[in-house]
């Protein structure tokens, strides 16, 4: 579903990513970690074309996002991505934040795309705010509709940077619920997090992320348990003192 | 005192009045348009462009008004037209140039307040350039620049005093020409300060209710008095 | 094509420099008015009474909300009328200290609106008065956003004081308009003109720029 072939970016002589090569299976739920600024938005912002590579392939369903001619826009509503800002519309209300894109870019009626928003803001439990606007929404209930509106396109890949790093811990577990929900219906999946017990109990895959390279891969497993590389163990170990306190 | 004196020339006041207004309004349109023009080349980054749209507001920027008035009125446009210009499209074109790099500035930094987050969400959900510019940049902006514009908008038509100078009979001349008969130049001065004030005032309490805005993200605001 | 003369111009350098020279006294004294007239206005609005608040609104609100040029004018025809008598490089510089004065008050109210109630508490819960809290804990945070609209409004002094040629002041554009209309030569002098008053304004801009960094390298690390 998505490829990386020795994918290389830089910021102005800052390596951020260096020579990365991963693939990412359909249905297949994959977590990044990693300390802060080791490259883990970039990786994700590259999947979507919103950060150009500067070497390298990526794939996403067999589309080189990477080629020149690629319509990224295409692309784009195809992949979901729910930011640590959450990023909702701060001129539009919740109703028209989840609407918006589906009417404008998948050309649905404007009816089909209201039932469809009520659905998806009834999943994630947010009903009675349809006519609210993002600064009158809690961080928690901002992020679900992030949610509801990356769903709305009905996205092949979702990913996720960071989704509750800006949340205090009940909200956090208000989204963690709803990432939850998603991963039971088999929707492939991207998370950046620093939650690590969660990134234990959803992911399939772990990556391990450092200073733009990735250290280590596998089975949750295998990472938490049983980490091969000294760098991983010593993240862990100040990831999971953090996350005890 | 002397307050008859207005009652006296109510109708010829009210009738340079007008002339304020007109020229406002005119001059406000044209500048709002080139500012569009010269703020969007200068957000947009096209080099040689945008070192235009930067060289014209930097300059037009650090001139006196009045430069410009008395320039056009008497020197620029006689030679390009070969004949005396008239007052008031004298004035119109030294306002709309003055005013223009103004409201370039303004509409640059309200396209600039449009957070990046926002333009990578908007990216995200598939809506081309033009799409984002429609329903997320430019709402945005705009209900953002509206206090800054109409502020704007406010120091123009107190500006628009300094046509009087070269022998337009707007307000401010109406009430010279009075004065210049009758000497009671207080009466006339509080008075056409009066209206002045009632009109910018007015406006600027209307700007005030727009901002109480639900959405409107305060931290962008266009800084005090960027211009008089 | 036009053909521009540049030997009008060099003959009146002199006869143009002593202008500037009067702009330049005109707007630095302006300014430093001004601004005095802006503190005043701004404590009287934070902290004085009901009544001061009134008359220091009503202030701003006045001279903000009217065009210069009356101003200038009243002060220069209507004050004789009750026994003031100035010079007109007085009535000017009164005017634009009057106007330039309401500006910079909404600057520096601006400033210190921007600093966050918590810390006006956090101050006077350690027991400091409302004028040490001002003097030590919010001006020197604000002033860092104060420096570059205040700037501004020194440039517009500059710009503004052109406007006291119309009570018989003769500053830099009375003696660029003089000079355009004596010789003819309307291009040469406002160019030159316009020249004259980028290099003032634009060494205020400048100043400001240092002054700005100034404060940067002082104060904490800009904002992450
Ligand atoms: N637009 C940018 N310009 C310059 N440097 C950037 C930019 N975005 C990110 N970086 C740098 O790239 C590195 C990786 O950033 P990021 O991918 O956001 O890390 P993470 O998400 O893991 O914290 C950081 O050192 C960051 O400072
Ligand atoms: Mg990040």
């Amino acid at each position: 579903m998505i490829t990386f072939e020795n994918v290389s970016k830089s910021y102005k002589g800052l390596n951020v990513l260096k020579n990365i090569n991963v693939t990412i299976a359909k249905e297949e739920i994959v977590a990044i970690i990693g300390p802060s600024g080791c490259g883990k938005s970039t990786f994700l912002k590259c999947i979507n074309g919103l950060v150009p590579v500067n070497k390298g392939k990526i794939f996403v369903d067999q589309i080189d996002v990477t080629a020149k001619d690629v319509d990224l826009n295409k692309i784009r509503s195809e992949v979901g991505i729910v930011f640590q800002q959450f990023n909702l519309f701060p001129h539009l209300t919740v109703m028209e934040n989840v609407t918006l894109a589906p009417i404008k870019v998948r050309k649905m009626k404007e009816n089909e795309s209201k039932i469809q928003a009520l659905h998806l803001l009834e999943k994630v439990g947010l009903l009675d705010k349809i006519d609210k606007y993002p600064e009158q929404l809690s961080g928690g209930q901002a992020q679900r509709v992030a949610i509801a509106r990356s769903l709305a396109m009905q996205p092949k890949i979702m990913l996720f940077d960071e989704p509750t790093s800006a949340l205090d811990p009940q909200m956090t577990q208000e989204v963690l619920d709803t990432i939850k929900t998603l991963a039971k219906e088999g929707m492939t999946m991207v998370v950046v997090t620093h939650e690590m017990n969660f990134a234990r109990e959803l992911a399939n895959r772990v990556i391990f992320l450092s200073r733009g390279q990735i250290i280590e891969e596998g089975s949750s497993d295998k990472i938490f348990d049983n980490p091969q590389s000294n760098i991983t163990r010593e993240f862990l170990k100040s990831a999971f003192k953090k996350e005890l306190v | 005192m002397h307050w008859t004196d207005i009652a006296e020339n109510y109708d010829f006041l009210m009738k340079g009045l007008f002339i304020t207004l007109k020229l406002a309004m005119v001059s406000v349109s044209g500048s709002l348009i080139i500012g569009i023009i010269l703020g969007v080349l200068r957000y947009s980054k096209l080099f040689l462009l945008s070192w235009f749209a930067v060289a014209y507001i930097e300059s037009v920027r650090s001139i006196p008004l009045i430069l410009f008035i008395v320039f056009i009125h008497f020197g620029a446009l006689p030679y390009l037209t070969g004949e005396p210009s008239s007052f008031f499209v004298s004035a119109c074109v030294a306002f709309i140039i003055f005013t223009s790099a103004y409201i370039a500035e303004i509409i640059r930094s309200g396209l600039n307040s449009v957070e990046k987050g926002h333009i990578d969400a908007a990216k995200s959900l598939g809506l081309n350039r033009m799409q984002r510019l429609t329903y997320i940049i430019l709402p945005l902006a705009v209900s953002r620049m509206t206090p800054a514009l109409v502020s704007q908008f406010i120091s123009l038509i107190k500006d628009t005093s300094l046509a009087s100078t070269i022998g337009l009979i707007e307000l401010t001349r109406s009430g010279e020409i009075i004065y210049e008969r009758t000497y009671h130049e207080t009466e006339i001065l509080i008075f056409i300060a009066f209206v002045y004030f009632v009109i910018c005032f007015g406006l600027s309490k209307l700007s005030a209710l727009w901002e109480t805005k639900p959405y409107m993200c305060t931290e962008h605001r266009e800084p005090v008095g960027a211009n008089q | 094509m036009y053909n521009f003369d540049t030997s009008v111009i060099l003959e009146s350098i002199p006869f143009l420099i002593e202008g500037m020279k009067i702009t330049l006294f005109i707007s630095v004294i302006s300014s430093i008015c001004a601004f005095l007239i802006g503190l005043i206005i701004v404590f009287f609005r934070t902290m004085g009474s009901k009544p001061l608040k009134f008359i220091a609104v009503s202030y701003v609100e006045i001279i903000r909300n009217t065009p210069l040029l009356i101003q200038l004018y009243f002060i220069y025809k209507s004050l004789p009328a009750i026994g003031l008598m100035l010079p007109p490089i007085g009535c000017g510089i009164l005017a634009l200290s009057v106007y330039t004065g309401a500006f910079i008050s909404e600057v520096l109210r601006a400033g210190i609106n921007s600093v966050a109630s918590e810390q006006y508490q956090a101050s006077i819960s350690l027991g400091l008065s409302k004028f040490q809290t001002f003097r030590l804990v919010i001006f020197p945070q604000a002033i860092r956003i104060i420096i570059p609209p205040l700037g501004s409004q020194f440039i517009n002094a500059i710009k503004n004081s052109s406007l006291v040629s119309f009570i018989s002041v003769t500053d830099l554009f009375y003696r660029v308009y003089k000079g355009a209309v004596d010789d003819f030569r309307f291009f040469e002098f406002f160019i030159t003109g316009a020249l004259i008053y980028m290099v003032l304004t634009g060494t205020v801009a400048l100043l400001t720029n240092i002054f700005e960094n100034q404060f940067k390298i002082q104060g904490r690390t800009a904002k992450a």
